[in-house]
């Protein structure tokens, strides 16, 4: 079989389980008698095996198969989770993720070395077995036993329906459809077999439900039950037909009834065995039912928290995967849409024709709208960079030896695709300089009358037009004066700066780059290399960073970060002859002083503005704009911004006007340019250079 | 690079370019790497880049960056003329334009008349990948468009 064609959905696939499988043995290990994750995890595993054995995948199929006897064993409580258990199961999981990016990326599989963990998960499943022959067979083959499991349940009203049909001389067929083991897109093949049915009859009723079949919640074999005019054979001939249906066992559903009414026991009763071993687990039930208990699991009564979780299943089932490149495809044409829509703006406005005006009006509304829409189609919730950190801060805490709760809020908050893409790092970084520098040892935290388990925190929320995400700890905060001692020793500032920096600017410092105050190295962060680089990845997404602290109390990291950085409002300005367009978001006011009102402070211009001093910029020298014709200097326009609470003057020629500007990179070539954060095209079609706000403060 | 200049037809190697006009001498671009011509635009300084970087114009919505190309070869500024154009290439996956002083066609060159870039020996033979001849006068230099994006080097 060529796999080829499949290697990116197994990749993707096995990913998403991975990551189930992760999230599941978090959620035990914080809860150790939470067992029905182990239902969860163990199909996420089942499905593993089964896609990497399809693939040619041994070696992964083989460690899966292993972990799988092990969850075999928690979910039948035939043995306790504890720590030696979990870590050997997360150990599994990387391995198994690093497998599968190695054979993602054309590599081997075996790049690493399995027999170790093979051995380990081996030990584990037979030496706390009660029954050391059972839990294998179980676990191997769950398809199977699925055969045993036997007719499906009529409810009252596909009764009516079914005699209704017997008397009007149609036939009722049950059909048992076993797909073979090997089948990967189970949901298809499924849909494959309804479609055939709907052509042959009518499908009146389907265990599992129409909608499980699409999501895939079925192990290898369903139930249909069909009105039909046609033969037997004929519908037999028609499943078969369709590839990977090993058999279609159809039987006469009117029969059936007949047969289920006349011994009403036998049925319930075959229902009931299951539900009674999940119902009373501990009473360790009689062998032969518990193999059958993964094929009945979509109809035995599951614990309350599945239903929660199938709803959140089923709304994402509505929802259609789109290449990302179309994506951004669809957003920059929406950009082109708005240039073209702005320019003829311009137009109508220049030559007064009030008709195009008005058309316009209209059209802006539906720009706007599409705008919104092509922008939220564009949004990830934020959950999907989060999820990774509960293990990342796990491991870590457990190598720093601290002990810590992870609080995680607002995993649902939306942002761009862009942003999301990018903001892994940064966030993984201050965590762990959270974790590292923050989080005193439990023992000193003690000493200092906390308590043992500190707090760490990760925070996501909308704030204005802006996403905000902080990242907390109760630890022992950051020392104004160690970093003001730290910057000096590092030939960073001088003493007299340091000293005339209030506390809150002095641990600001730690963001420029080649700070770092760990007394030692160490492997998590410290190399000096940390938060200068959180800053300038915040910084080119538009966003930025900043820390509020209290000693002994803990530090706040706090992310600003725009909703999108496609389309943004902008003010353009002119110097000389030159167009510039300053973000919106970063402009506190724009005001009109004459040369008088500038005064100098230590060399430096500045502007007093309601009793605040002002430092000013002035953009044609700092750009170096070439001075085409001289200004006339009594009226100075200054655009006044802010980054954080920090506030600047900037000093222009002329205010042109608020305008929606559509973001464009300058591509390779000119990336990295210091002050210039992107470009724009005018309605006029030419190109305006953004301001960076942050880079010229 | 070298090799990628060449391409085999019918057992002979021939590369086609497209020469045009620096000053007095002929430069050509591989045609495989040429995507369009366009005329003089409007073209917007960028504050900070490199000086080579005449800077960028807008081509049909999207932000092209504009080497000076002659500013890159280290020839003398010239005015620009109704002749002047901007040759759109392509490496990879960057776009950029090259200002030059006019385009003279596309030209096909025979392998066994493309000296090897060593033969000519100045500061700028890592620009140039070799000299190809057309007729007995007209000589076509052809340039290394990797080494003149200069992404590898002096950039950043």
């Amino acid at each position: 079989m060529d796999t080829n064609q499949y290697m990116e959905m197994f990749l993707e696939e096995s990913r998403e389980h991975l990551q189930s499988l992760n999230d599941g043995l978090l959620a035990l290990e914080n809860d150790p008698e939470e067992v029905s994750v182990v239902n969860d995890i163990f199909r996420n595993a089942h499905t593993i095996k089964g896609m990497s054995a399809t693939m040619g995948f041994t070696k992964i199929a083989e460690l899966t198969h292993d972990m799988e006897n092990v969850f075999d064993l928690l979910r039948k409580e035939q043995m306790k989770v504890n720590d030696d258990i979990m870590d050997t199961l997360f150990k599994t999981i990387d391995s198994l993720e690093q497998m599968i990016e190695s054979v993602g990326a054309g590599g081997p599989e075996d790049v690493v070395d399995i027999t170790s963990f093979a051995s380990k998960l081996s030990a584990l499943a037979s030496g706390k077995s009660i029954s050391e022959a059972e839990p294998a067979p179980a676990a191997a083959a769950p398809a199977p036993a699925a055969p045993a499991a036997t007719s499906i349940e009529y409810s009252d009203t596909d009764k009516d329906v079914i005699s209704e049909a017997a008397n009007s001389g149609m036939r009722v067929y049950h059909i048992k459809v076993t797909l073979s083991s090997s089948c990967v897109l189970k949901s298809a093949r499924s849909y494959m077999v309804m479609n055939a049915l709907d052509q042959l009859g009518e499908v009146v009723k389907s265990v599992p439900s129409a909608e499980d079949l699409e999501q895939e919640k079925f192990e290898n074999s369903f139930d249909v039950v069909v009105v039909t005019d046609a033969e037997m054979k004929a519908v037999e001939e028609a499943m078969l037909a369709i590839s990977e249906v090993d058999s279609a066992d159809i039987t006469d559903a009117a029969e059936e009834i007949k047969a289920s009414e006349a011994a009403p026991a036998a049925a319930p009763a075959a229902e009931a065995a299951p539900a009674a071993e999940a119902a009373a687990p501990a009473a360790n039930v009689p062998v032969p039912a518990a193999p059958a208990a993964p094929a009945a699991k979509p109809v035995a009564a599951p614990p309350a928290k599945k239903p929660a979780a199938d709803a959140k299943k089923l709304k994402s089932g509505q929802s259609v995967r789109v290449d990302i490149e179309k994506l951004d495809t669809l957003m920059n044409l929406m950009g082109e849409l708005v240039i073209n829509k702005v320019r003829l703006e311009q137009i109508g406005t220049t030559h007064r024709l009030t008709e195009l005006t008005e058309t316009l009006e209209q059209m802006d509304r539906v720009t706007t709208d599409l705008q919104t829409v092509v922008m939220k189609v564009r949004m990830v919730p934020v959950g999907q960079v989060f999820n990774r950190f509960p293990r990342m801060v796990r491991d870590l805490a457990k190598e720093l030896g601290k002990e810590l709760n992870l609080t995680i809020e607002g995993e649902e908050t939306e942002l761009d695709r862009t942003v999301i893409d990018e903001i892994g790092d940064p966030i993984m970084h201050l965590l762990r300089n959270s974790l590292d520098h923050g989080l005193e040892h439990p023992d000193d935290r003690e000493a200092k009358g906390k308590p043992r388990i500190g707090e760490v925190g990760l925070i996501a929320r909308h704030e204005g037009n802006n996403v905000v995400i902080m990242v907390t700890d109760d630890g022992k905060g950051i020392d104004a004066d160690v970093i003001r001692r730290k910057a000096v020793e590092k030939g960073m500032i001088s003493e007299d700066e340091a000293n005339s920096l209030d506390d809150a600017d002095a641990v600001r410092l730690i963001f420029l780059p080649g700070f770092s105050t760990a007394e030692k190295i160490t492997d998590v962060s410290g190399r000096g290399v940390g938060m200068d680089v959180v800053r300038s990845k915040i910084e080119t997404l538009g966003g930025h960073v900043d820390v509020e602290t209290k000693i002994d109390e803990g530090s706040v990291f706090k992310i600003k970060l725009p909703l999108t950085l496609a389309i943004i409002q902008a003010l353009l300005v002119k110097v000389q002859e030159e167009m510039y367009a300053i973000p919106l978001g970063s402009i506190d006011s724009t005001i009109n002083i004459t040369q008088e009102d500038i005064k100098t402070v230590r060399n430096k211009e500045v502007i007093v503005l309601r009793g605040q001093i002002i430092p000013i910029i002035r953009l044609g020298d700092m750009l170096n704009v070439p001075r085409v014709h001289e200004t006339d200097s009594d009226d100075i326009f200054v655009v006044v911004v802010h980054i954080g609470e920090r506030k600047a003057g900037i000093v222009v020629d002329n205010l042109i006007g608020q305008q929606e500007i559509v973001i464009k990179t300058l591509g390779k070539l000119l990336a990295g340019l210091k002050v210039i954060s992107g470009a724009t095209v005018l309605g006029d079609g030419r190109v305006a250079m953004i301001l960076d706000v942050s880079a010229l403060m | 690079m070298a090799k990628e200049l060449m391409t085999v037809t019918e057992g002979e190697t021939q590369v086609q370019v497209v020469a045009f006009k620096l000053r007095k001498e002929e430069y050509g671009f591989n045609i495989l790497n040429v995507k369009e011509i366009k005329g003089l635009t409007d073209i917007t300084r960028v504050p900070f880049a490199s000086d080579f970087i005449k800077g960028v114009i807008n081509l049909r919505g999207s932000v092209l960056p504009v080497i000076d190309l002659k500013k890159r070869l280290g020839l003398q500024d010239m005015e620009y003329t109704d002749d002047t154009r901007i040759v759109v290439v392509r490496e990879d996956d960057l776009e950029v334009g090259m200002i030059v002083d006019a385009v003279t066609g596309v030209i096909t060159l025979n392998g066994e008349h493309i000296d090897a870039a060593k033969s000519v020996d100045n500061e700028n033979s890592r620009f140039i990948t070799g000299v190809g001849k057309v007729e007995e006068e007209r000589l076509i230099i052809l340039l290394n468009l990797e080494a003149i994006i200069g992404l590898q080097d002096e950039i950043k």
